[in-house]
């Protein structure tokens, strides 16, 4: 991160125009966790066909969150929004053992394009409060997250319904972005 | 134009596509700027209602572009964006891109004018997917308090009734519910949709239309369309007496109505279905008609007489008293209120009048559009029947029109006229035939061509002349193409039949052996070999014709399903995906770093300064060692965490409001060797050198340490990211 990045960062901040990705397979609470966000509650939500785009305002900052369909028809146009992305929201249904394999592929073939390089990602182990839920660790060996070299990254352990884990995971990535 | 044009540019036509489409880059920014977006979504608009070809993937590029512009909620852009996306009429496989924010405009947004929009821009885009989505808003939108939002909720419901009206039967209730609404506009489009609804059960429709004349509807429009229905409704459905008795009386109530729109609606219908009414009924609607003959305004007068005209047909008997109020109309400046005029004239004329009729058309035929020449020939139709004597006059007189020129449906209909005419008036049959072989000495339509010549192959034989005819078909062998001649051959067969005339007709197929054309030939073999057997009969086939024509679709079919397969499966590839190349661990800096070690022996090093609390989670050591041409910080840290890794370690020095960081040439200062990675509970070193200056001072510089920090929990990593890490003040030679 060199002098340019800080100041562009700076500017980014300034305006409060941060743009952020929610992003990972149907089902896995990307919608809910956009408006457990926006509103903090809980809606109730129907698949998202298309995307939801809301400005989310965290700790002062506006956000501009996109939520993206995860279903596998609409996955191959998620690229459609990588440009001028500022950061992505991965999330995973910790319950969801079976399609693990499949979160992880989409997430590599995402992390490839080159409109995210560098990118940083926030992976939500969602629906922790589930039982059967795979912990935090669990998700990250099974989605091979340690071979992600070249962009930050973390992985929280979350429930969009009961709204843990959400503020840890994103001070971080606020943090990230402001300091970078 | 020249000179008019470089004095005011056009400003339309420098928009072109290409630029457009560059321009259209500012939808993705995160913040949208209506001065800069909406005029390039105007443009788009503008080349896309203007017909300019966008390619598949140039739509497709501007939809998601246009698509991100629901990132703003800016009025004007949105406004905007409905209009664009109407517009842009998104590929069906793609139009799902936007399923989900139109719903929440339905669904959660405060905004009538977002709702009742994206009701509007579902009308034109929704797909069976969006609608199961959308299926429960659209029905509260219905009864949305806001009358734009009902109306679009209304007209998207008329909209589905083509392709989803299980869907939109489920809507009653709600729908019911707007018949009362006192804008003119919902109501209407309430009571269209609520017929859409039952015009499929004949009982409901009865019960429907008995509901609606008892609402005294007051917008006239929904007045005019229930007549319509009513009338649509009498040619399939039968309704109970009761219900005809009341249909009647709303129809007779309507004729004293002061909108002409509905007064005609209701004589027309009368008119339509004089056949379920009263004596009585049909004299008012009669006479209403007739005193539109007499309105100030060409169009009222014009549906008078076409409706009287219609009437004609079936019922002259009751009009004849008023022809000269249809004779006032002759003088019209209008030609199609003339034309009207004479052509119900004809339908009423008498042995007296017919020859004078004719010779006032034929004055005016050439300035009479296609139109009214078709609905001059339905009138003489029905005036030769009436005075089959004539016939040779009206004969006489389409086959004129069918000499002249005319259109495809102006030609056919006359055809299909002579045609029927030849079955109902036996004693026209040979002018009849005569006209129609003339008319293929030049018609230029094909299939009425082929039609024509093989009717006077069936009927010719028969007729009292048939050489005469077949003069005309051979002609067809020399001078049309290939289909045609092959028609002739098949109609000259047919004259074979008649013994005097075989040998003639024999010789004239058998010039067609040396045809061109593959099908004229075999044909011409194929009937001189029936001849020669005396078998003049139509073959018959082994299995019906419509059977065999099951048979040869299906086996159509299934043979492009199963090419049709073979392209899906080829078509599924399963798209390789390729794991993200592990990034090189640089693992050559190590303490015995070439260029430093290069550097020989520091011509003295500091003492070891700490540069954090004994106790901080990195603990931070540094020694300055003293070169000649520079200085060499060299930074000790120890990871006292053991659940984080850190690597990439370096140092950033704010030097006077200036950062010194990064991986800079020596020659601009400073030159950073990272740290190796740094385990949990271990340490590592970093290096920073610094390009001593002459005359240098020594200066104290606030330092943060900067790295990659990987957090674990066991052996698994939880995140990677970068971090930095403030360490006391360093003192160093500057410039
Ligand atoms: N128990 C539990 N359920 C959750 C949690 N987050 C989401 N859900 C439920 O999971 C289901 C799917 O949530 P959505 O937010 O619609 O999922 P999505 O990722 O947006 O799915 P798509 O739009 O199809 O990509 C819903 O029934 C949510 O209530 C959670 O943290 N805990
Ligand atoms: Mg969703």
């Amino acid at each position: 991160m060199g002098v340019l990045f800080s100041r562009l960062f700076s500017t980014l901040f300034g305006k409060g125009e941060i743009r952020i990705l929610i992003l990972g397979l149907d089902n896995a609470g990307k919608t809910t966790l956009l408006y457990k966000l926006q509103l903090n509650q809980v809606i109730e939500t129907v698949p998202t066909i298309g995307f939801n785009v809301e400005t989310v305002n965290y700790n002062n900052l506006q956000l501009q969150v996109w939520d993206l369909g995860g279903q596998g028809t609409i996955r191959p146009y998620w690229r459609c929004y990588y440009p001028n992305t500022n950061a992505v929201i991965y999330v995973i249904d910790s319950t969801d053992v079976d399609r693990m394999d499949t979160a992880k592929q989409e997430m590599i073939t995402m992390l490839q394009e080159s409109d995210l390089k560098g990118v940083p990602l926030l992976v939500f182990a969602n629906k922790q409060d589930m039982p059967g839920a795979l912990s935090e660790v669990q998700v990250s060996q099974m989605l091979g997250l340690s071979l992600i070299k070249n962009r930050q990254w973390r992985i929280v352990k979350a429930s969009a319904k009961l709204g843990e884990g959400i503020s840890e995971g994103l001070d971080w990535l606020i943090a990230l972005l402001r300091d970078s | 134009m020249k000179k008019h044009e470089a004095r005011a540019p056009d400003f339309l036509s420098e928009i072109e596509k290409t630029k457009v489409l560059q321009e259209a880059k500012c939808f993705d920014a995160s913040c949208n700027n209506p001065r800069d977006c909406i005029p390039v979504m105007c443009k788009v608009v503008y080349l896309l209602s203007k017909g300019e070809a966008f390619t598949e993937t140039e739509s497709t590029e501007i939809f998601f572009r246009a698509c991100k512009l629901y990132q703003s909620s800016n009025p004007q852009i949105r406004k905007m964006l409905y209009f664009l996306l109407k517009e842009i009429r998104p590929k069906e496989s793609e139009v799902f891109m936007i399923t989900s924010s139109l719903s929440r405009d339905l669904s959660t947004s405060e905004n009538s004018y977002f709702k009742a929009s994206a009701l509007r821009v579902m009308a034109k885009i929704l797909d069976p997917t969006m609608l199961i989505q959308m299926e429960r808003f659209i029905k509260v939108a219905i009864v949305d308090s806001n009358d734009n939002v009902s109306s679009a909720a209304l007209f998207l419901g008329l909209k589905l009734c083509k392709t989803h009206l299980e869907v939109v039967k489920k809507w009653v209730t709600e729908v019911q519910e707007k018949l009362t609404s006192k804008n003119s506009t919902i109501h209407f489009h309430a009571m269209l949709l609520l017929y859409e609804m039952k015009k499929g059960d004949a009982l409901a429709l009865s019960k429907f239309f008995e509901s609606m004349m008892n609402l005294s509807l007051k917008s006239p429009l929904a007045q005019t369309q229930l007549i319509r229905f009513i009338r649509f409704s009498l040619k399939t459905s039968k309704f109970e007496t009761g219900t005809m008795t009341n249909i009647e009386k709303f129809l007779t109530d309507s004729l004293k109505r002061s909108q002409d729109m509905v007064v005609y609606e209701a004589a027309k219908t009368i008119c339509e279905h004089s056949e379920y009414m009263q004596g009585y009924t049909i004299t008012s609607a009669l006479s209403v008609l007739q005193l539109f003959l007499v309105s100030s305004k060409v169009t009222t007068k014009f549906a008078g007489i076409k409706t009287l005209n219609t009437y004609a047909m079936k019922h002259a008997s009751y009009l004849t008293d008023s022809t000269g109020e249809y004779e006032n109309l002759l003088t019209e400046q209008n030609r199609s209120l003339a034309t009207m005029a004479i052509s119900t004239l004809l339908k009423l004329s008498t042995d007296s009048n017919i020859d004078k009729l004719l010779g006032m058309i034929s004055n005016f035929m050439n300035e009479v559009s296609d139109e009214f020449k078709i609905e001059l020939i339905e009138s003489i139709k029905v005036l030769c029947l009436r005075m089959p004597h004539k016939h040779q006059q009206l004969n006489k007189f389409v086959g004129d029109i069918l000499k002249d020129e005319g259109g495809l449906q102006l030609k056919k209909i006359i055809i299909d006229t002579l045609l029927q005419l030849f079955d109902s008036l036996p004693q026209a049959k040979d002018t009849i035939l005569m006209t129609l072989a003339e008319f293929s000495e030049d018609c230029i339509y094909e299939n009425l061509h082929l039609r024509v010549i093989h009717f006077l192959g069936e009927h010719g034989p028969n007729c009292k002349n048939p050489s005469r005819l077949i003069r005309f078909i051979y002609n067809r062998l020399i001078l049309e193409k290939p289909s045609i001649r092959a028609a002739a051959v098949s109609a000259l067969f047919k004259f074979s039949k008649i013994k005097e005339l075989r040998s003639s007709v024999m010789t004239l197929i058998q010039k067609c052996l040396e045809d061109k054309d593959d099908e004229v030939r075999e044909r011409a073999a194929f009937y001189l070999s029936r001849i020669s057997k005396n078998d003049f009969d139509r073959p018959s086939l082994p299995i019906p014709i419509s059977k065999l024509e099951k048979i040869l679709a299906h086996c159509k079919n299934t043979g492009k399903g199963f090419a049709f397969d073979i392209q899906v499966t080829s078509e599924v590839k399963e798209e390789v995906k390729k794991a993200p190349l592990p990034e090189k661990v640089n693992t050559s800096l190590f303490s015995n770093i070439p260029e430093l070690n290069a550097l020989g022996q520091p011509l003295k090093s500091s003492n070891n300064m700490s540069l954090t609390e004994k106790n901080a989670e990195f603990v931070v050591n540094c020694v300055i060692h003293y070169f000649t041409s520079c200085q060499v910080l060299e930074f000790k840290i120890n990871n006292t965490l053991s659940d984080v890794t850190l690597s990439g370690v370096t140092a950033s020095l704010h030097v006077e409001g200036t950062t010194l960081e990064g991986l800079l040439r020596i020659e601009d200062g400073i030159l950073m060797y990272p740290s190796q990675t740094i385990g949990k509970n271990s340490s590592g070193v970093s290096y920073v050198v610094i390009k001593k200056l002459s005359g240098s001072r020594k200066a104290s510089v606030p330092t943060f340490l900067k790295y990659k920090v990987t957090e674990y929990q066991g052996d698994t990593e939880l995140a990677m990211f970068d971090d930095e890490y403030q360490i006391e003040n360093i003192p160093i030679e500057l410039a």
